[in-house]
């Protein structure tokens, strides 16, 4: 085979015989995963298994080369494995499942791999699997794309900066002031029109009076009891009427919402002059604008250019119409989707009303839709780019180039786009040697990390306090320690809290694969106290006869009680550069999973100044 | 929740163990399953002695996001407080829990409720969160403190 020649002639005979018999994970088959599947097979990987959740969507096929229209709606995963069959010389393995699910995941199950690599959208999955290779010291490479920007990232646990040592950026949000009554950017409005105004109107579920595990924004208008304050009943009740109308379907009520959004509730706004010392005024829309309304239907109007206010409000009760046609089909629920037009043009011009009312420039339809579906393209290219770094850096990283032979993990190099941290502009990618773990690192240096192994029978019986007393033992704790579920978030037990230590870990949901930390809650007199301590939870068969649970072998040391001064004057001053450099590309909001991340590295090369580079996940495509 | 969110939050808990203003509380509240969950506190701010505050304790709850703590904690007062600095759901107003303004990674529970606590006294007439509080407080000083008063009493500990 031509093929098996090259890969010969790069590595020679005996890293060939290694790379037949390494066995790789790869976590993700979107748009880095195919990209990386394609490599990693024609680098003759001796076995390659692919995890991925998704089903193939549409708006993948552009870009997700190994799928097509015939395969929407099917598994990810085992559709690429059949996609690649015909030049595939490895063993191919596909799961379609959550990473993070360690029933059918388990740490033992990631055990059996010599690298893995992530080609992830989301940064919860991207924080666990690094976990993982932490818990096993199993190298991991990382990556991920936004636009044309991409990276990757060569994890060694316990010698180079992990997943977590540098800080990531999330979306910015607002503050509620800022939303309800102080808008002064398009963004604000948009969100104001989206999070808030449209969930009222069109989810009969939003009940005014009852959401406080709602948005942010909605939060606001909720009250509960206290009728001493008349005018927040009346705002409510004012609410629930507008729902009213869309409800009930009073198609000649709609300019009634109109001024109440825009005439009332601004006069309402202005009568609070001291928000308006320091800001302009806003002003209230012309009420001639809600009557020139015509019943013609509007004329066709370009979606990327920008309407004029008439146009705005004309195609606002239009499309209010035929959204509340559509509630008694939908259950009286209606969720914002960039791509319903419907829903899109009600953001739109009620963002632009607003904006046009506080004096802030008015945006095209086109233009809000890509601020409040939050967007970036993905690019075909980049995923290309970076998948291909990946897979030429791990043949580094098992050091099988004998030519560029790696003696520390700090000689290998990370690569990304160098537009993504304002670096250089004539240059496409920079590659910095890697920095050795942060020492403030809350994921691999703040902590020691093991597996703590039991056997069913065992674990049937076993109450918290149990675990907790033989860990003191072992470990040589003098007092107090806390409990706390890493995996589920929730403290379990600490010096104030003691509620649950006599039940089982079964009784309280501690299952195979949960994450445990120990934390001790007691400081010597020089300030120390022992460093956390991570288990995973093993449940299992395999232990040897006659024992039935097994801690780790591990040395804790001894570490400063609090330590969160220092690091977040560090993190300060590492935040005000950050800020500088991004605060123009900032995107919002509400996302579950942000769109946009920034993650900060400290290069070592020439600079050795910090900069910002752009991670992230591939993103949504634009249709 | 990242890993640095939660280890901060346990020293949270560990520094308020070993450091709190007097007449303050603040504590995890519970889970269904019966834990503790570090990310949603219950807090009790005594008002300021001297002041028309003073006969109060106020209850707060004090949410940590996911992103703390480079993002503050949503801190909030019952819905309808009658504060001019506190919106109509109990959102508090107050620069210090405001990503763009004043909010730090190092600032601290303690700080964040003597915040609070004083606030509660020097409503700061520029940021106005309500109009029924901010108008009385500007416009009829009388009525506003018969009101501030008739309040303490309701959240006399
Ligand atoms: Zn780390």
């Amino acid at each position: 085979m031509a093929r098996q020649s090259n890969i010969v002639r790069i590595v020679g005979n005996d890293s060939y015989e290694k790379l037949r018999s390494t066995k790789c994970l790869l976590v993700g088959a979107g748009g880095i995963g195919s990209e990386l599947l394609k490599d990693l097979i024609l680098m003759e990987f001796g076995e390659i298994h692919i995890v991925d959740l998704d089903t193939i969507d549409l708006s993948n096929l552009n870009r997700q080369f190994l799928f097509r229209q015939r395969d929407i709606k099917q598994p990810k995963s085992t559709t690429a494995v059949k996609a690649v069959q015909h030049f595939n010389n490895s063993k191919l393995v596909p799961y379609q499942g959550n990473i993070m699910d360690s029933t059918q995941f388990p740490l033992h199950w990631f055990g059996q791999f010599d690298v893995i690599f992530n080609a992830l959208d989301n940064l919860a999955a991207r924080r666990y699997v690094n976990k993982m290779s932490q818990f096993l010291s199993t190298p991991l490479l990382e990556s991920g794309t936004a636009g044309f920007d991409g990276y990757i990232q060569p994890i060694i646990p316990g010698k180079t900066e992990c997943f977590d040592c540098t800080k990531k950026e999330t979306p910015k949000t607002f503050p509620v002031c800022t939303i309800r009554s102080t808008p002064s950017q398009p963004i604000h409005c948009i969100v104001w029109a989206k999070n808030f105004l449209f969930n009222q109107l069109f989810n009969a579920e939003t009940n005014p009076n009852l959401n406080e595990e709602d948005e942010e924004e909605n939060k606001d208008w909720g009250t509960t009891d206290l009728d001493e304050i008349n005018r927040i009943r009346q705002e409510t009740n004012e609410l629930q009427e507008l729902q009213n109308i869309v409800v009930s379907q009073q198609e000649n009520r709609i300019h009634e919402i109109i001024e109440k959004l825009f005439v009332h509730d601004i006069n309402k706004l202005l009568l609070i002059e001291n928000l308006w010392k320091t800001r302009t005024e806003p002003t209230p829309l012309d009420i001639t604008n809600i009557q020139n309304v015509s019943d013609e239907p509007s004329k066709k109007l370009n979606l990327s250019e920008i309407w004029t206010i008439n146009d705005q409000v004309q195609q606002l009760v239009h499309v209010t119409k035929k959204l509340m046609k559509r509630m008694p089909k939908e259950q009286n629920h209606i969720e914002f989707d960039k791509d319903d037009q419907d829903t899109l043009e009600f953001v739109a011009t009620t963002a632009n009303i607003r904006s046009h009312i506080f004096n802030i420039p008015i945006k095209s339809v086109f233009d809000i839709k890509q601020i409040a579906g939050n967007i970036i393209p993905a690019i075909a290219t980049t995923n290309a780019i970076v998948a291909g770094l990946s897979s030429l850096i791990s043949l580094r990283v098992l050091n099988l180039l004998k030519y560029a032979p790696i003696k520390s993990p700090t000689d290998l190099n990370m690569a990304f786009t160098a537009k993504a941290s304002n670096l250089s502009t004539n240059r496409y990618l920079s590659n910095p040697k890697l920095a050795p773990s942060s020492c403030n690192c809350p994921v691999c240096s703040k902590v020691v990390r093991g597996v703590v192994s039991v056997s069913s029978t065992k674990y049937a019986s076993l109450t918290l306090q149990n675990l907790v007393d033989l860990i003191k033992d072992k470990y040589e704790y003098t007092d107090e320690i806390s409990v706390l579920d890493t995996k589920n978030q929730r403290l379990l037990a600490d010096f104030d809290f003691d509620d649950l230590l006599n039940k089982t870990l079964n009784d309280i949901n501690l299952t195979d694969g949960t994450v445990i930390m120990f934390t001790d809650e007691d400081e010597d007199e020089n300030g120390l106290c022992h460093k956390p301590l991570e288990l995973y939870l093993d449940i299992t068969e395999t232990l040897p006869t006659g024992l039935d649970i097994r801690l780790p072998e591990l040395e804790i040391p001894l570490v400063k009680a609090i330590t969160s001064e220092e690091a977040t004057a560090e993190e300060e001053e590492e935040l005000s550069v950050e800020k500088n450099l991004t605060e123009e590309n900032i995107i919002v909001l509400d996302e579950e999973e942000p769109s946009t991340k920034k993650r900060k590295i400290e290069l070592e090369d020439e600079q050795a100044a910090k900069k910002t580079k752009s991670e992230v996940e591939d993103v949504i495509e634009l249709d | 929740m990242s890993s640095l969110c939660l280890q901060r939050l346990q020293e949270e808990r560990k520094k308020w163990r070993k450091d709190h203003p007097f007449g303050f509380f603040a504590k995890p509240t519970k889970k269904q399953d019966g834990s503790l969950n570090l990310q949603r506190w219950e807090a009790g701010i005594p008002g300021k002695e001297g002041t028309l505050w003073h006969e109060g304790v106020y209850p707060l709850t004090i949410e940590y996001p996911d992103e703390y703590p480079s993002k503050p904690p949503k801190v909030k007062l019952p819905a309808g407080f009658y504060h001019p600095n506190v919106y109509p759901s109990g959102t508090i107003c107050l620069s210090i829990l405001n990503e763009d303004q004043d909010w730090r990674p190092a600032i601290t529970l303690k700080q964040i409720c003597l915040g609070i606590q004083d606030l509660l006294d020097s409503p700061n007439p520029n940021s106005p969160a309500q109009e029924p509080a901010w108008r009385a407080f500007s416009k009829n000083k009388a009525e506003y403190e018969k009101k501030i008063a008739l309040q303490a009493k309701q959240y006399s500990k």
